[in-house]
């Protein structure tokens, strides 16, 4: 039994000519609500495809569960353990709430009435209304419900945020959050809202241009980037190069501002050995950390 | 379920159906109580009338086609707004798909199976001088009407997985303008129509089984749906 | 016991689940021998991962400021008691300096500041460690 759910090496895609995944990794653990972030257009939408089995790969491999998305009947037993929530939330134009929760049921052995009944009641369903009557926020909700109560040891979440207001952004979050505690679900999702991936997120993935760019667990990423401000006594002290670690150094004057990966303590010796200068060590927000590696060209 | 999805989905175009050759049938029935003097019919008029019922068959069972998978480029307006996005959704599920696509054709078929011994039926309700045959002509008819109609479902159905609805129709119409010019024009042995036996060359009229041209149109059936299950397995969405 | 998190702030939601909870024994709002919400409760109810929850009872109980009692949960442990005596004696000394401060003319802001630059030299100071 793996420890990790999703397991992707060097995966290569292409659509018409244009390179959308450019030799990903990710690694995915056990038990994790794990946050996919980056731009968009970054390639998260096709790499969650690749995952449900929607797309193939050019090249590379990807293990979900264990199992190997390309080989057919391992895919199908990937999608029987799984859910997913897609990008454009859409579902079957002709048939209701209600219509759709009872299609779906008989797929899934372990589906959960409780369950079911529950998140009817905390986003408000209306059963007998029909899909395209919905708005976005709601079929958002539908969607998380159709992929929540099927007993899924992976959910694979496609912005599954969007279109709700903060409250009831709040009660999904706080659902993702049960079911990972009570059910010991994976739960992988992709959002643009940074917030929302601090709050419940323990691992991250930011994803720029079809690459990994920076992967690991939140808390570990938080510690170890550090912003240090530095105030020189004048403008021939600043350093020209600063050490390794230094993944981005603004300068305004006397003032140096670097976001620091690792080997602070190494950068803070190069600060203070040039005197005179001041070190102010400040901490650093996902925010920033995901500001720093998408927004060079 | 997805038995249950699949007549959700085909549900208008069968009551749409039923609806268009209720007006026909009406028309026609109509049109014969107020014309002059009946006569029995000649040969020709016979086989020419006999094509013209069995097209709409044709008709039928092209636009009751349809892989309930669209298309990817999903280009066209569908008939039902949003059908291409939730094409992902039943991919999602844990269904091979092959299945999808069988019990769609399945149902399809039964349907088609349902509007020909339907109508079939009330014509000759309408039209009683026109039945002449044995039971068991009959029941050839129907028989080798399914089998030869359904070929060009499976046409159709292949023709779904990389046409737009839109396209669809005209593109199989369109193949069934080409069998009738190489027919007409003789370079297509009489025995490769699939039509025909529909229609003109009926058991009801020639009193006879075309077995040959029973096994080219199974043959062609088998081709087109295992073409189609090919395409659909390796298509992306 | 009521926990206030930022999500915004670069401080990661342990830590600041550390610090309330150690600013609640300082305050005698969390007294030894009170019992702390599960790991599930609390996660639920903040909406926070649960290892964020784990991580910060494991630390908290390292320090020796919890006990993880094995199938009862989590609980203030009676060796805070002391830490109490010196964090009284700190407030004592702060409330002095305060006092000075105000009659040397400063304004709450220049004070707030002085006390975040001394804790920043004190920072700086010292070699790698948990300064966070």
């Amino acid at each position: 039994m793996s420890d990790f759910m999703i397991e992707i090496t060097a995966l290569r895609k292409s659509f018409k000519g244009n390179l959308a995944l450019d030799d990903l990794d990710l690694r995915v653990p056990r038990g994790s609500i794990f946050g996919f972030l980056g731009k968009n257009g970054a390639g998260k939408t096709t790499t969650m495809k690749l995952l449900v089995g929607l797309l193939r790969p050019d090249s590379g491999a990807i293990r979900v569960l264990g199992l190997d998305t390309s080989n057919p009947a391992e895919s199908i037993q990937i999608r029987s353990r799984m859910g997913f929530v897609t990008e454009d939330k859409e579902l079957y134009p002709y048939m209701t709430v209600e219509q759709i929760i009872r299609f779906t049921r008989p797929f899934f052995p372990k589906w959960s009435i409780e369950l079911e009944r529950r998140y009817l009641e905390v986003f408000e369903l209306p059963l007998k209304r029909k899909i395209p009557a919905l708005s976005k926020g709601t079929r958002s909700k539908l969607m998380l419900l159709l992929a929540a109560c099927r007993g899924a040891e992976l959910l694979i979440l496609d912005e599954p945020t969007e279109g709700l207001d903060p409250a009831a952004t709040e009660d999904l979050l706080r659902e993702l959050v049960t079911i990972c505690v009570t059910q010991g679900t994976t739960v992988f999702f992709s959002s643009h809202q940074l917030a929302e991936v601090d709050q419940i997120a323990d691992h991250v993935a930011i994803i720029d241009r079809g690459r990994t760019v920076v992967e690991g667990a939140l808390d570990d990423l938080k510690v170890r980037y550090e912003r240090l401000q530095v105030v020189f006594e004048s403008d021939s002290a600043v350093p020209v190069r600063w050490m390794d670690g230094a993944e981005s150094v603004r300068r305004e004057g006397r003032m140096v501002s670097i976001l620091a990966s690792r080997n602070v303590e190494a950068l803070l010796a190069q600060a203070r050995s040039i005197p005179g200068a001041s070190v102010e060590r400040l901490p650093v927000t996902l925010k920033d950390i995901f500001l720093e590696h998408v927004r060079r060209t | 379920m997805l038995w249950y999805k699949a007549w959700l989905e085909t549900r208008f175009g069968l009551a749409f159906l039923f609806g268009l050759f209720t007006l026909v049938w009406l028309v026609a029935s109509t049109g014969a109580r107020l014309a002059p003097a009946k006569q029995a019919l000649k040969p020709q008029e016979l086989a020419f009338l006999a094509d013209a019922f069995a097209f709409p068959f044709i008709a039928a069972a092209i636009s009751l086609a349809g892989t309930g998978i669209k298309t990817p480029s999903g280009g066209f307006q569908n008939q039902v707004k949003g059908l291409h996005g939730s094409t992902l959704y039943t991919l999602s599920l844990p269904v091979s798909r092959p299945k999808l696509v069988g019990i769609r054709a399945t149902v399809g078929l039964l349907e088609t199976a349902v509007v020909i011994v339907v109508f079939t039926l009330v014509g000759w309700w309408l039209f009683p001088e026109t039945m002449q045959n044995t039971l068991g002509e009959i029941l050839a008819h129907f028989s080798v009407t399914f089998i030869c109609s359904s070929t060009f479902y499976f046409l159709s159905l292949f023709l779904a997985t990389f046409l737009d609805d839109g396209l669809r129709l005209p593109g199989a119409m369109t193949i069934l303008a080409i069998l009738f010019a190489l027919d007409a024009t003789k370079i297509l042995p009489p025995y490769l129509n699939v039509f025909r036996p529909m229609g003109s060359a009926s058991p009801l009229i020639t009193h006879a089984i075309p077995w040959i041209t029973l096994t080219v149109a199974l043959a062609a059936s088998a081709v087109f749906f295992l073409a189609t299950i090919k395409i659909v397995q390796s298509q992306e969405y | 016991m009521i926990f206030h998190l930022n999500h915004s702030s670069g401080r990661p939601i342990y830590l600041q689940l550390m610090d309330q909870i150690k600013h609640a024994i300082e305050t005698g709002a969390l007294r030894p021998g009170d019992q702390l919400p599960t790991i599930r409760t609390l996660g639920e109810e903040l909406v926070i991962n649960p290892n964020t929850v784990i991580r910060a009872y494991r630390d908290l109980q390292h320090e020796g400021v919890i006990e993880l009692r094995h199938g009862s949960g989590a609980f203030i442990s009676d060796a805070v008691a002391g830490r109490s005596k010196v964090i009284r004696k700190g407030q004592a000394v702060m409330q002095a300096a305060i006092e000075r401060l105000v009659s040397l003319g400063l304004t709450e802001e220049e004070m707030r500041r002085l006390v975040e630059n001394a804790l920043a030299l004190e920072r700086t100071g010292k070699p790698s460690g948990d300064t966070k």
